[in-house]
């Protein structure tokens, strides 16, 4: 069949994409100025030792040295070890990836769940004061920065109400985590029966979930709220409704016809938010894939870097060959 | 693609039965932002009569898919129905909500478009949007209109219709998509049709082999039909009766076979030397004008003054109003051609 | 006399992305256009008439065959664009609209042509005066923009364009089939004036058959990328000899109810796409008279007369059973009685 051909040759070329992306992203880190020698040494440290570490870890090699050694340890399942947390890179993003997986994945639900309805209602009303009010919403949330946003929700709804989970983590302290399947609090707690551990996660996860849902349903709200506009003024919902086929379902067709555009921006913002969502995660100490490489960063600790990288750059090339499949299931016209 | 002879049919009595349509002193202008308002129809009154199929013949800009849109109550910003009344048997579609002219779109008005392929719906089968029509506005159930749409694209003897059925429109030829678009116009048997251009993109034997099946589904189900059209010579062999529109006036309306033995008003006659290419006769009935048109509120003057070559004083000075020549036959012109025939 | 162009069975296929077929549009044409002369090639969509104007004028390279200009095979290098043929063929397109620069006032517009090969200013200009006279146009429209100007008026610029070079050949593809019925008749006037003055040949590409027999000296018949017949414009109009010449003629409807021409066959359905034709007639799917012949074999020329020639086996049959109807003609002279009116 073609698809499962499409599909294979889409998978074929993940590879030398994602060497692409290794290797760009390496030469990007290694420009970064800093020695982790240096920095794991201390400030007290002798030239020798400095040195002496270096050569362990081979940073005096020459730069495609340095590269080849990467990329042959990586085809072994090696990601290399993190100076800070002393772990292998691999076991460390085995846990942070999902967590922030799970939030982003949950805050953009959310997102999806405000932004569509309010994109189509504003967009086919006639009563321009709505399609304003969409408008406004999109500009707010764009201004908007969303660890501000974060501080607030803390503020008002933990500090002051009390209603909700502290922002120090996924889950209480005193709870234990789920047994790991996916590494999904929440998945994991119902597969495996554990209420206590449910209910603490979901609490948890209020909180930053609201603010990721409402920042980025901005964007998906203009979005959404364009294409609709465009679909309804286009020649073949005039024709619809020339044939006197009810405004409801000529909404619902104009939807239709948007979607490719409405999935292409969720798609993208999916790919970014695994990165973008850093500072939420640090406002609700979320112990994300984010907050790892930006501490790899800061540290130049490259490996925790190079593995958020190929993480996230793998589970976007993944994302956007599900959306070309959404396209195809959806455009009559690419088929051919 | 045969036009074969066939006999020429009844006229019809415009008079004994109740017109499906009537316009009355209709008026449409554009009011475009800033700029002055631009009249696009102007005290339009046409009649059609059950079964009727009236041609309504002019140029781009002359306003003929402004009235369409306006029958089909579908003018909006910056175009604006000034004053007149739009009566469907008898009711007058402006008065009625939104709703209620929903229900009459598509089932007892229906129109076809030109562009077809540009119409309809990418995404769905030609065949589910014709179902769809179906069941909005007649009372069956998803299969029983799936037939009726399967039984529909056999009419327009779409060829391999079961097979088409399923077909996307950007799949379709031009012509292929406008047997969709007639089937859709049709399928619920309307009481008018409007063809907005219908047949004008498509290749000529096409197009004769469209007109051919238009014409015989609108008598089978005495359907009146309001052809719109920038060509003449499909009017001439199409159209029971012909109506003139000019710069957004009716100024003609006449059975078919007498407007072609001669038309009253110079602009018919313009038109007819224009096809014939005649230089001789084209010179006769023009006068030099090599200025852009320009759409004007009208002052006091008939509004094709400045082309006519049977122009007097009178027809700077006032505006003549549509009357009766013969019975039948309306014109608006203080000077019309008479031909007198031995 | 040499004729101007002579075309020997070009062929042209374009290969359809993806796949190893090839959209067929043009099968081996063949046909010679002499000096001052108008031949009109006319088809319906899918037919190949534009595809033969444009490798006529170089645009696109024939898969093979031979074209001649002035007797001279042009091989490879035929290319309007190359110093030989530079300003002797000219293109008027169907959109006066989209063929002028819009933001260009159109005097620019009908200098280009020659700007770079007239070096004196006073030259162009007085060029640019001499043919926008000559279209009929004031001059004080050459300081608009075409957006300013009517269609028909944009339609003259275009014109007065493709004559500044005084090019021996124009090519004309639909160029009147966006106008009104009055320009349309003015365009085609001043096109035939045009021709009397400077004796340029036309290659008239439309599917309109009025114009067409107005203007034509000769007309080639096209479908599905072959002529099927060719000859004299007025005997092919009065007495076509292949199916789908009547076919096409029948179709077109005059603006007179009486004129209805009478036929006696039928030809169904649409024309078939131009991929994967079969090496025979391509009418073959559809025509009424067909016999076992016309699936083997394309049929050669046959001579009616030594100008008109048909390209079916039984073209004799076809023209006996349609009666000679000179409906263009009766057309004429129908029209001439309604419109003398004494007064006018």
């Amino acid at each position: 069949m073609i698809v499962l051909r499409y599909i294979g040759s889409r998978l074929l070329f993940l590879v030398p994409q994602l060497i692409g992306i290794v290797l760009v992203g390496f030469v990007l880190i290694k420009a970064v100025p800093g020695d982790p020698a240096t920095l794991m040494l201390g400030p007290m440290a002798s030239a020798d030792s400095i040195a002496k570490l270096r050569g362990d870890l081979g940073l005096d090699q020459p730069m495609p040295t340095q590269f080849l050694i990467y990329l042959e340890k990586l085809i072994r399942g090696d990601f290399g070890t993190s100076w800070q947390t002393t772990q292998p890179v691999l076991s460390d993003l085995r846990t942070r990836f999902p967590a922030t997986l799970e939030l982003v994945t949950y805050g953009l639900l959310l997102a999806l769940l405000i932004a569509i309805p309010l994109g189509v209602f504003t967009a086919a009303t006639k009563r321009r004061a709505i399609r304003k009010l969409g408008g406004a919403y999109g500009l707010i949330a764009g201004a908007l920065p969303d660890f501000w946003l974060a501080l607030v929700l803390v503020f008002i709804f933990y500090s002051q109400l009390h209603w909700l989970a502290s922002p120090i983590g996924r889950i209480d302290l005193s709870v234990v985590p789920p047994d790991t399947i996916t590494g999904f609090y929440t998945i994991d707690s119902l597969l495996t029966g554990n209420w206590e551990a449910l209910v603490s996660s979901v609490q948890h996860l209020i909180l930053p979930v609201i603010t990721l849902g409402l920042i980025n349903a901005g964007p998906i709200l203009k979005m959404t709220q364009s294409t609709m506009e465009r679909m309804l003024g286009s020649d073949f919902s005039q024709y619809e409704r020339l044939c006197g086929l009810p405004r409801q379902l000529i909404v619902r067709h104009a939807f239709r016809n948007g979607l490719p555009s409405i999935i292409t921006i969720v798609s993208v913002l999916y790919g970014f938010l695994i990165g973008g969502a850093v500072l939420v995660e640090i406002v609700f100490s979320w112990g994300g894939a984010g907050q790892y490489a930006v501490q790899g960063v800061l540290n130049s600790d490259f490996n925790p870097v190079l593995g958020f990288v190929i993480f996230s750059a793998l589970f976007s090339l993944i994302v956007y060959l599900i959306v070309d499949l959404a396209y195809l299931a959806i455009d009559p016209r690419i088929r051919h | 693609m045969a036009l074969i002879r066939q006999a020429r049919d009844e006229p019809l009595s415009v008079g004994s039965k109740k017109p499906v349509l009537e316009t009355d002193n209709l008026t449409v202008s554009y009011r475009p932002y800033g700029l002055p308002p631009v009249e696009a129809l102007r005290k339009v009154n046409i009649k059609i009569a059950p079964g009727e199929i009236l041609g309504l013949v002019g140029e781009s800009g002359a306003g003929k898919t402004t009235l369409a849109k306006a029958i089909m109550g579908v003018i909006a910003k910056p175009g604006v129905v000034e004053s007149g009344r739009l009566l469907f048997n008898g009711t007058n579609l402006f008065q009625l909500s939104e709703e209620k002219l929903n229900q009459l779109r598509g089932a007892s008005i229906s129109i076809i478009v030109a562009n077809p392929r540009g119409e309809l719906n990418p995404l769905l089968m030609v065949g589910q949007q014709l179902a769809n029509i179906a069941r909005i506005h007649m009372r069956v159930s998803a299969r029983q209109a799936r037939q009726l749409a399967l039984d529909m694209l056999k009419a327009v003897k779409i060829p391999d219709p079961v097979r088409r059925f399923r077909a996307y429109p950007h799949e379709l030829s031009g012509g292929m998509a406008q047997r969709v678009v007639i089937a859709a116009g049709l399928i619920c048997s309307p009481q008018l049709v409007i063809s907005d251009d219908a047949t004008s993109g498509l290749d000529v034997t096409v197009q004769a082999q469209i007109l051919d099946l238009l014409k015989k589904l609108a008598r089978e189900r005495q359907t009146s039909m309001l052809y719109i059209t920038r060509d003449i010579g499909v009017a001439a062999n199409f159209c029971d009766r012909i109506a003139v529109l000019y710069k957004g006036e009716i100024v003609e309306e006449a059975p078919t076979g007498a407007f072609f033995e001669g038309p009253s008003h110079p602009y018919g006659n313009l038109l007819l030397a224009a096809f014939s290419h005649n230089s001789v006769l084209r010179k006769r009935w023009s006068t030099e004008l090599e200025q852009l048109q320009k759409r004007e509120t009208p002052a006091l003057a008939c509004l094709f003054v400045d082309r006519c070559p049977l122009r007097q004083g009178r027809c700077w000075q006032e505006h003549p109003e549509l009357r009766d020549l013969t019975p039948g036959r309306l014109i608006r012109c203080h000077y019309p051609v008479l031909r007198h025939r031995p | 006399m040499n004729p101007l162009i002579e075309v020997q069975n070009v062929v042209k296929y374009f290969p359809i992305p993806g796949t190893r077929a090839v959209v067929q549009a043009v099968n081996g044409v063949s046909f010679s256009l002499r000096r001052g002369e108008t031949l009109s090639i006319v088809g319906e969509s899918g037919s190949g008439k534009t595809t033969v104007g444009r490798c006529v004028l170089g645009l696109i390279k024939p898969t093979s065959g031979r074209i001649r200009f002035n007797g001279r095979d042009m091989g490879q290098h035929w290319d309007v664009r190359s110093r030989d043929l530079r300003g002797k063929l000219q293109l008027v397109f169907q959109e006066p609209g989209e063929s002028l620069d819009p933001l260009m006032p159109v005097h620019k517009s009908i200098e280009e042509p020659i700007r770079a090969t007239i070096v004196s200013k006073k030259e162009r200009d007085r060029k640019i005066q001499k043919v926008t006279e000559l279209v009929n146009l004031p001059l004080s429209l050459l300081q608009q923009y075409p957006a300013e100007l009517s269609a028909g008026q944009q339609q003259r610029v275009a014109i007065a364009r493709a004559i500044i070079t005084d090019p021996e050949l124009l090519v004309l593809d639909e160029p009147t089939s966006a106008l009104s019925p009055t320009d349309r008749a003015d365009i085609i006037d001043l096109l035939i004036r045009i021709q009397q003055e400077l004796s340029t040949a036309y290659l008239f590409i439309s599917h309109d058959l009025s114009t067409v027999y107005h203007i034509s000296h000769r007309i080639a018949i096209m479908y599905l990328g072959k002529i099927v017949e060719e000859g004299d414009s007025r005997e092919v109009f009065r007495t076509p000899h292949h199916p789908y010449s009547v076919g096409l003629l029948s179709s077109v409807l005059l603006p007179s109810p009486d004129l209805r021409r009478e036929t006696t066959f039928v030809l169904e359905g649409e024309t078939p796409s131009p991929v994967n034709l079969p090496a025979c007639c391509p009418l073959v799917s559809r025509c009424p008279f067909r016999i076992d012949r016309c699936g083997q074999a394309f049929p050669e020329a046959e001579a009616v007369t030594p100008a008109h020639l048909v390209h079916c086996f039984r073209h004799r049959e076809v023209s006996a059973a349609e009666h000679a109807t000179h409906t263009f003609e009766r057309f004429q002279s129908i029209t001439e009685e309604i419109l003398s009116v004494p007064g006018v």
